[in-house]
């Protein structure tokens, strides 16, 4: 005996509605995609399919479903689905989604619990100025370039650098980020990303890049980068991290191994006079 | 006669002519009055005694072609004691009388054997000031070297080239000291561990001479 027919109304079970956003190909401020999920109602044996509403007006879930109905968009899905993806939203609203399940008797449950989210803005991210900052630099001022951003955007740098305020005055063509890079942050070219709320993410491949503080160089602080120094990475050389002879101190580009890398950065400085 | 004489004047002058035009042709070194003809060599200071000295690390004479002369860094170990992982050395010359034959003069000695941390010395000289820094070690974790009771080798050698004629000083500077001269040995494979110069040697440089 199901639910509905005990009480006369289909309890709903699909309690846990989430949303993530579209998929990145969407293009276009107005062409957001907005994917809703939801879980299963494994409980009722007559369970014959949900219902999605979406509206951007939120009382319009203070109504019944039926009520509801003619006012919302719907959409109905069959018991295997537990996601359905909208296309073509306003990226510029948001929108309100509830899930009901009916059975085969045609009785509906009450809405799931009620979740909002804006449509996903597919973000370009074209230029990213300057284009490196030195171990240890901080309060780096880094200019990003593009379309699409959104208030609210996360821009990420790699490990080791760390955004400690973000500008969005000028979006969506702008976005200005403070950036803090570890004394031990990788050396190495990074991917820049920029994810708006909605999950759209754009990349700038090798967008920026992580130099070596020459300080670093001089191991053993002797003012001078010279045999001392290499002498200090031999005996830790092939060492890895975890091992007992690998310290960070000797791997200079920090990528966990002390190896040819460390070696050439200490043969190119060889010889340098401080202060560093 | 005065025809003969004529054509004879003129047949010296034309000889005169193309021997200045021979040796305009030449390159300037050849033409330096300083460096023309120069030689090279080099003295050491001391030659090391065993047993009953000091172990060493000094400079010596490898060899001397035109104005370069080849100079060992050379070790002694008169009791066959040292464990050699390999050596750091700032080196001091005579800028006015002589420069670094390129810009790494350094060459792989005798001493130190595969594997290495590199193939060759790592040095990097200044013709301004007259220093060569250098460093030259086996790969870590690998074995000390040793040298044999009373015996001698060179762990680097360098290439230095004359550029006049006179007498000037190479020395080791900093000595006993890894951001110096020292010869170095691992202690262990920790970074709690460092390499450390091996104490007791006795240092000594010699003259470079361009004749």
């Amino acid at each position: 005996m199901s639910r509905c027919n005990r009480k006369g109304l289909f309890v709903p079970v699909a309690l846990a509605l989430g949303l993530i956003f579209g998929a990145p190909q969407v293009s276009g401020a107005t062409n957001g995609t907005l994917t809703v999920l939801w879980d299963a109602n494994t409980t009722d044996t007559d369970l014959n399919g949900y219902r999605v509403y979406l509206s951007t007006d939120a009382t319009l879930f203070n109504l019944t479903p039926a009520a509801a109905r003619p006012l919302a968009t719907t959409r109905t899905v069959g018991t295997s689905t537990t996601t359905s993806v909208f296309t073509s939203l306003n990226t510029a609203s948001t929108y309100y989604v509830a899930v009901t399940s009916y059975d085969t008797s045609g009785n509906e449950s009450v809405f799931s619990n009620v979740a909002s989210a804006q449509p996903a803005v597919t973000p370009t991210l074209t230029s990213v100025s300057p284009t490196s900052a030195t171990q240890g630099d901080t309060g780096v001022t880094v200019t990003l370039n593009g379309t699409n951003f959104q208030s609210g955007a996360v821009v990420s740098f790699g490990p080791g650098l760390t955004v400690t305020a973000l500008n969005t005055s000028a979006v969506p063509l702008r976005l200005v980020a403070t950036v803090d890079v570890e004394t031990t942050a990788p050396v190495d070219m990074r991917d820049v990303s920029v994810t708006n709320p909605g999950n759209g993410v754009a990349t700038k491949t090798n967008g920026f890049q992580v130099l070596l503080d020459v300080a670093r160089v001089d191991i053993n602080q002797s003012n001078r980068i010279d045999g001392g120094d290499i002498i200090e990475v031999a005996a830790a050389f092939a060492s890895r991290s975890g091992d007992a002879s690998y310290s960070v101190d000797f791997d200079l580009n920090v990528d966990g191994a002390v190896d040819g890398v460390d070696l050439s950065f200490l043969v190119t400085y060889f010889g340098s006079v401080g202060p560093f | 006669m005065q025809a003969r004489f004529r054509v004879l004047w003129m047949l010296g002058a034309a000889l005169w002519l193309a021997a200045c035009a021979s040796g305009a042709g030449g390159s300037d070194e050849d033409s330096n009055p300083l460096a023309s003809g120069l030689t090279a060599n080099f003295v050491g200071d001391a030659s090391p005694v065993c047993p009953g000295n000091a172990d060493t690390l000094s400079l010596r004479r490898v060899n001397a072609v035109g104005r370069n002369v080849a100079v060992g860094i050379a070790v002694t170990d008169c009791d066959a004691s040292m464990g050699i992982y390999g050596v750091v050395f700032d080196v001091t010359f005579d800028p006015s009388i002589m420069q670094c034959a390129s810009s790494n003069p350094c060459m792989p000695g005798t001493l130190l054997s595969q594997p290495l941390l590199t193939s060759n010395p790592q040095c990097t000289c200044n013709n301004t000031t007259g220093e060569i820094l250098g460093v030259f070690t086996r790969k870590a974790p690998g074995t000390n070297e040793s040298v044999a009771q009373s015996g001698i080798e060179d762990i680097v050698q360098f290439v230095m080239r004359i550029n006049r004629a006179g007498v000037g000083r190479i020395d080791l500077a900093g000595t006993g000291d890894v951001n110096g001269t020292a010869l170095v040995a691992l202690s262990g494979s920790s970074p709690s561990d460092p390499p450390a110069a091996i104490a007791g040697l006795a240092y000594s440089g010699g003259s470079a001479v361009g004749q």
